[in-house]
């Protein structure tokens, strides 16, 4: 007999979503920190409160309007910070800080959104379509990344190091949006705005701290995102609080323990 | 027609960051097969602005950058050209990658050398050893090798070297100079070496490239040597030491 927690239609489609959020989020993750863009998360995730903000306003929902803010938002946040010569961080708290008070403006102009859920994410929030759009999304940037692994990695550490190698650097940067804002976007509900970035940044910190190579980062980061999210959901759903909130409990205290276990001289 | 083939060339190029405000210009000068050229000039004179050029990283305001006889605009054979920056270190700032790792995704031709020979051709000692290692944790020294060993790993025609001498010690720097020689004369390579330390490389060629925002002086460092050049290009007087190797 299964436990009642699995047998529950919401908490299967929970589960299934913090698989999905918790292999997404750590694997972009991996590659956001290293280009020192750890705020795209942020930024992402807040574009979505504000479509959602605006979708509420104006009548106009569904998941398809954000999906396509997100990840516009991301691509126009990269050739901005490409562009104006900026650092990402300086970029990216100026679209945070618009995006925030976009959605701020509508929902005082009367959009009615649940701030709660939208914020610190909810197991009842969940849809279907999440799920299958963030699957589509892990499979492909799994396929991408094995199959492209030098270019990536070229990518990741400099594009113009990436550009003399002959990497399609424009076509990278538009997959890097796509990936990373879909992945935010379907993962926005179980983990809410606020608590994007620690699942994308956390793992990455931590497992950074005592691996030495890439390959490494990308698979302790995965399994500690997987383990870390599914546990919230878990004790989320015992002691009814937001998933997102005993997540980030978790993580931090596995982070604590890496940089105690870094400290000690440990490198896998 | 000529005898030796231009690999590089310039042809009154100008080039800007800012609008109106020329990081350098009027800069025409060409390197042959097997030549191998100093950049020299003060702080922010244009000697990476002009690696950078090369490499098709920044595009020319004014006038042509040719690269083995192409527009580099169309130049699509990256793997002909090594390149080593400067300032290379904040790349893998935050990145856990392994020396191994990084030399792979350098490599983009299959007639490149494999991560090991590289590094043995650039002077590590033990390669396997630190192929596993993450790029973070290695000295400036060995880092320095690390960059010097992706910039020559599809062995390319054309290298450019950034301010190579930085981070190496004096055994470092001669064996950077055997290692130019020995390309030269067994690959035919070409180099362009952007430096402030001629002094120490200058066994390795004779001729000069002097830029302070423009190419004031192309000739032979004994030229250079006492002239008035110098004094215009850095502003103040230089004294120019030669040592011996």
């Amino acid at each position: 007999m299964l436990p009642e927690i699995f047998l529950q239609p919401f908490m299967q489609r929970a589960f299934l979503a913090a698989l999905v959020a918790g292999f997404l989020l750590p694997f972009v993750g991996c590659f956001i920190v290293p280009k020192k863009l750890s705020l795209l998360g942020d930024s992402s995730s807040h574009f979505v409160l504000a479509s959602l903000a605006l979708g509420a306003l104006f009548g106009v929902s569904g998941v398809l309007a954000a999906y396509v803010a997100v990840v516009v938002g991301v691509f126009a946040a990269l050739r901005l910070v490409r562009g104006l010569g900026l650092s990402g961080d300086q970029v990216l708290a100026i679209l945070l800080s618009f995006s925030a008070a976009m959605a701020s403006l509508a929902i005082s102009r009367g959009a009615r959104v649940s701030l709660g859920s939208v914020l610190f994410g909810s197991l009842l929030a969940v849809q279907v379509e999440d799920i299958v759009a963030g699957l589509l999304v892990a499979v492909f940037a799994f396929v991408f990344v094995v199959r492209n692994f030098g270019r990536v990695l070229l990518y990741t550490v400099s594009e113009e190091l990436a550009r003399i190698r002959g990497v399609n650097v424009s076509l990278y940067e538009v997959l890097f949006a796509l990936v990373t804002g879909l992945a935010v976007a379907v993962s926005v509900r179980i983990v809410g705005v606020l608590l994007v970035t620690a699942l994308i940044v956390v793992p990455v910190m931590a497992v950074g701290l005592l691996v030495s190579s890439m390959r490494r980062a990308i698979l302790f980061s995965v399994v500690f995102g997987e383990a870390s999210l599914l546990a919230g959901v878990v004790l989320s759903y015992l002691l009814d609080i937001a998933p997102g909130a005993a997540t980030v409990f978790i993580l931090i205290a596995v982070f604590a323990v890496s940089l105690l276990l870094s400290r000690s001289g440990l490198r896998v | 027609m000529n005898a030796v083939k231009n690999v590089v060339s310039f042809e009154d190029v100008a080039i800007s960051y800012v609008r109106g405000v020329h990081a350098v210009s009027n800069v025409s000068f060409s390197l042959g097969e097997r030549e191998v050229v100093f950049l020299l000039g003060p702080n922010g004179g244009g000697k990476s602005t002009i690696l950078k050029a090369i490499v098709g990283l920044v595009r020319p305001e004014r006038g042509v950058v040719r690269v083995f006889g192409q527009d580099v605009r169309r130049f699509k054979e990256w793997w002909r050209i090594g390149y080593l920056p400067q300032n290379a270190v904040s790349y893998f700032e935050r990145m856990p990658i392994s020396v191994g790792e990084f030399l792979h995704a350098s490599k983009v031709v299959e007639r490149g050398f494999e991560p090991e020979e590289a590094l043995e051709l650039v002077g590590v000692e033990n390669p396997s050893r630190i192929l596993g290692q993450s790029i973070n944790g290695l000295s400036g020294g060995n880092f320095q090798k690390i960059l010097l060993a992706a910039s020559l790993i599809n062995r390319p025609e054309l290298l450019l070297l950034d301010e190579p001498t930085v981070y190496l010690d004096q055994g470092g720097v001669v064996a950077l100079i055997g290692l130019l020689g020995r390309l030269r004369d067994e690959w035919g390579l070409s180099a362009i070496i952007a430096t402030h330390d001629i002094a120490a490389l200058s066994t390795v060629a004779s001729r000069v490239i002097c830029v302070n925002r423009g190419a004031l002086f192309d000739g032979d460092i004994s030229d250079l040597v006492g002239s008035e050049q110098l004094c215009n290009i850095y502003g103040f007087h230089v004294y120019l030491v030669r040592h011996g190797h």
